[in-house]
């Protein structure tokens, strides 16, 4: 099997998962219960709006009036409710792939296209884990070298104790201590988005923006710093241990190069590949760091979707998502292929 | 068969002493300990229901914080004056002084009192044993008795108090009223009269008519909680509980009750059963971990708050190790078409987001009724359904490596089943990975349960408390804008705890890993 071949299997294979997720999808949200949300204590408003439409009124008081039947019809005819199930599946399937996501449903939540939201909310996500993200790496991958070349020394068991230790904090906890220290230090306190950059122009809006970001970005950095720190630190200690470097430093190469040129380029395709996967969390969002510090990223619209039973917005997310994730480990899968020549020919 | 029981014992002691050496192990297995024997300990070390409001004041300091400079004159919260009347000798404590009265042990417990008693007393003017007052002008009339207690005070003034009585009139003779008075006597012999007709104390003044004969009344004051300045009886000062409570020594507590004859009716007659609920003295401090914005006790929380976060932890890690074990395994040693089943539901479970999808499941199982009442253990198998997968792979790819050594070659050309090499060739050398497996995998179960909580995706009933409830719950106070004293002693706590058991687990983890896995050992 040549590479190519392995890549058109593995391209196929993505696709045929893509298609089961979008079925996936479309069966959970046919499968839960919204009946719930309309109890008899809420109003039948909600009701329509979470499309639970039964025959019969959700209230006696609408058994009398035409209204019941007439919205019930009009709400069902658009919507296409009213259509065989596979029908609604097929019409599903074609807005799913054409991205048509509907509106936003639900009685609290936001209004309009759903697309529209995600559109304006993507940029914050991707700027909050995009940062943090690189950051982690950059931090984790560095930290992690140098720990493991100084093995047992104070700056690696320093640094491997704090950052286990930072990676096992809640977030939402750290969050809060972040914003403590930030009281501490300078004695104003954190201004989330919204407060920072009201009512900014220019150059201050974008810097409202940054003075928001700044908790954020340094607790999810600091969360997930320390899963790349051991990693790289691990792998890293089992290249210095192979033959090659012990060649290398027999032949009497400074430690620098030793260390640097031909331990590192090894010990780094590990990483490379959780880079890439983690890249696929990039959309997704962090929905608890972003609802600590009010960041109005997709994680924190994730949030309110399922608080709100907004769930044209939830079954977006999760195919993007899903798409994201899908893409990540294709790319991975490929990037192996190239790399190492053992995944394909088998 | 002996022989391979004893090497297998050998084995796990081998295991058991590299273990004790591992000191990053120990270290994590020392703080599971700590945790494990909280949870199970809770009813015993909870002073409280930690779901019980204003045990004290709201927002109190722990009682030890009154040594930091910063809160040295913190009045501490206390009860000096608590005194359950659980068996009869319990009454001697009382001294009773008033008028040919007799006092025993009642076991009749008012409603809604945890007490296991109360105090009988019987009081009466007798014609025969009584002198006849000349020249008193209430003996004659009146059913008059006094039970006293001493009770030790020291420290900073409270900021306020509490006391409460339960009585119940059982029977009433020649008597038309009762008047209930308590009065505190501070060490210099000053009367303090906290429920009487004449002093504007903050007061519950009861009277109890014949009508209220076998029921039972509730007398309550609370006071300190409105400055009562330009007052006669307090003068100079700003609280009845600072004018009262003004220096330390033995104060007494005195209730007194007087029953009032019917009209012209001489030698009333009156027996009561009477709990005394005790004094609680207000101050900023109170207990081992102070008290949140309810008065609710912070450490009774913070114990049983131990149990939920370590049941969900290890029953999920169990649970999804467990799972994904029997996968990978299968999946690995079968082969073929079960390999490529397996290996397509793992990649679709993989790509579903998992946080989103958890909290739409748990939030819609929340809502139901019926399954809230067992909502744990949905919590757990939700945890186990979304989470299999990733253990599922790395067994996977351990039972692949084992599969092909030689020794598993030549069991199976001597003739050997699937299920002896199962059992005596794969399952040995992937046991290691799963207890690490289990160990690495609850910290981050904990870590799932209390950002559930954190997202009010509340998976408890009302009755729990939890590590994530409780931080939760502090966080507003802890960063608030408005309040510049955050709440450290309600806030930290739980934080601090989640991530250290959480790394606990983790630690344990390593240590197992490098232990069945030698090759690790180098790190």
């Amino acid at each position: 099997m040549g590479l190519r071949q392995y890549v058109a299997r593995r391209a196929i294979y993505t696709i045929v998962l893509l298609f089961i997720i979008i079925a996936f999808n479309f069966f959970l949200f046919q499968v839960l219960p919204f009946v719930i949300s309309c109890s008899s204590t809420s109003t039948y408003q909600h009701c329509f709006e979470n499309f639970y439409l039964p025959e019969q009124p959700p209230h006696a008081s609408l058994n009398a009036s035409n209204y019941y039947r007439t919205l019930r019809a009009a709400i069902s005819n658009a919507y296409g409710l009213n259509q065989p199930m596979y029908v609604r599946f097929g019409l599903y399937f074609v807005d799913m792939l054409t991205f048509n996501f509907g509106a936003h449903v639900g009685t609290a939540g936001a209004n309009g296209p759903v697309l529209t939201t995600i559109e304006q909310k993507t940029p914050f996500t991707l700027l909050l884990l995009g940062t943090s993200t690189i950051a982690s790496f950059v931090v984790g991958i560095g930290l992690g070298v140098v720990a493991a070349a100084r093995r047992g020394k104070i700056l690696d068991i320093s640094s491997l104790a704090i950052l286990l230790f930072l990676t096992n904090f809640p977030v939402f906890f750290l969050g809060a201590v972040l914003e403590l220290t930030q009281i501490g230090v300078s004695g104003t306190y954190y201004a989330p988005f919204g407060a920072a950059t009201f009512l900014k122009a220019g150059y201050l809006y974008y810097a409202g923006i940054l003075s928001a970001l700044f908790l954020p970005f340094l607790a999810l950095t600091l969360i997930s710093v320390g899963g790349v720190f051991l990693t790289q630190r691990a792998v890293m200690i089992d290249t210095v241990a192979e033959d090659y470097v012990l060649m290398a430093r027999a032949k009497g190469l400074p430690e620098r190069t030793v260390l640097y040129k031909h331990a590192f380029r090894n010990a780094v395709l590990p990483i490379v590949t959780a880079f890439i996967l983690s890249l696929a969390g990039i959309l997704a969002g962090a929905v608890i760091t972003e609802t600590v510090f009010a960041w109005p990223g997709l994680g924190l619209a994730i949030y309110e979707a399922v608080i709100n039973t907004d769930f044209p917005m939830e079954q977006a997310m999760f195919l993007i998502i899903s798409i994201m994730v899908l893409i990540a480990t294709f790319g991975a899968d490929v990037l192996y292929g190239f790399l190492d020549p053992r995944v394909s020919t088998g | 068969m002996l022989s391979g029981k004893t090497s297998r014992l050998a084995g796990l002691r081998r295991i058991g002493k590299l273990y004790l050496k591992s000191r990053i192990g120990m270290l994590g297995l020392i703080i599971i300990l700590f945790f494990v024997l909280l949870a199970v300990l809770a009813p015993w070390i909870a002073p409280h229901d930690p779901i019980i409001q204003t045990v004290s004041s709201p927002f109190d300091i722990p009682a030890w914080a009154t040594a930091i400079p910063a809160y040295r004159n913190t009045p501490v919260d206390q009860s000096p004056a608590t005194w359950a009347v659980n068996s009869p000798s319990d009454i001697h404590s009382w001294n009773l002084t008033g008028q040919n009265y007799t006092a025993s042990f009642s076991t009749v417990v008012p409603p809604q009192t945890s007490d296991t008693g109360s105090i009988f007393v019987n009081a009466s003017l007798n014609e025969n044993t009584a002198p006849y007052p000349e020249n008193n002008y209430l003996p004659n009339s009146q059913a008059f008795f006094a039970l006293t207690r001493p009770f030790e005070f020291s420290g900073p003034a409270p900021t306020g108090f509490e006391t409460t009585v339960v009585l119940e009139p059982v029977s009433m003779t020649n008597v038309s009223t009762i008047y209930v008075n308590e009065i505190i006597q501070d060490p210099s012999g000053n009367n303090f009269s906290l429920a009487s007709v004449n002093l504007p104390i903050l007061s519950q003044q009861i009277t109890i008519s014949p009508s209220d004969n076998g029921t039972w009344k509730t007398v309550s004051i609370a006071g300190g909680l409105l400055p009562l300045s330009g007052l006669p009886a307090f003068e100079g000062s700003t609280t009845p509980a600072s004018t009262i409570f003004h220096e330390d020594g033995t104060y007494k507590y005195i209730l007194e009750i007087e029953g009032v004859a019917q009209g012209d009716a001489l030698y009333p007659a009156l027996s009561m059963r009477i709990v005394y609920e005790g004094l609680h003295l207000d101050g900023g401090a109170y207990g081992l971990l102070g008290t949140d914005n309810f008065g609710r006790d912070v450490w009774s929380q913070f114990v049983w708050g131990s149990q939920v976060s370590l049941l969900i932890g290890i029953l999920s890690g169990i649970g999804a190790v467990g799972l994904g074990a029997a996968v990978g395994i299968a999946s690995g040693y079968l082969g073929g078409k079960w390999d490529q089943v397996i290996g397509r539901v793992t990649d679709f479970v993989l790509v579903l987001p998992f946080l989103p999808l958890l909290i739409i499941i748990v939030s819609l199982l929340v809502v139901n009724r019926e399954l809230y009442n067992t909502i744990y253990v949905w919590v757990i198998l939700i945890f186990v359904a979304l989470s299999w997968p990733f253990i599922g792979k790395i067994i996977r790819s351990q039972v692949l490596l084992v599969k092909e050594r030689q020794y598993v070659e030549a069991s199976r050309a001597l003739g050997s089943g699937t299920g002896h090499i199962l059992v005596q060739h794969i399952l040995p050398n992937v046991m290691g990975l799963v207890y690490s497996q289990v160990a690495l995998n609850v910290g981050g179960f904990i870590l799932l349960e209390a950002a559930l909580d954190f997202l009010a995706i509340s998976v408890h009933t009302v009755k729990t408390i939890t590590w994530g409830l409780m931080l939760t719950y502090s966080l507003p106070y802890a960063v608030n804008q408005a309040n510049l004293s955050y709440v450290w002693w309600w806030f930290f706590p739980p934080g601090v705890a989640i991530a250290l058991l959480s790394l606990a687990f983790v630690l344990v983890g390593y240590a197992l890993d490098s232990i069945f896995n030698p090759k690790l050992r180098a790190r």
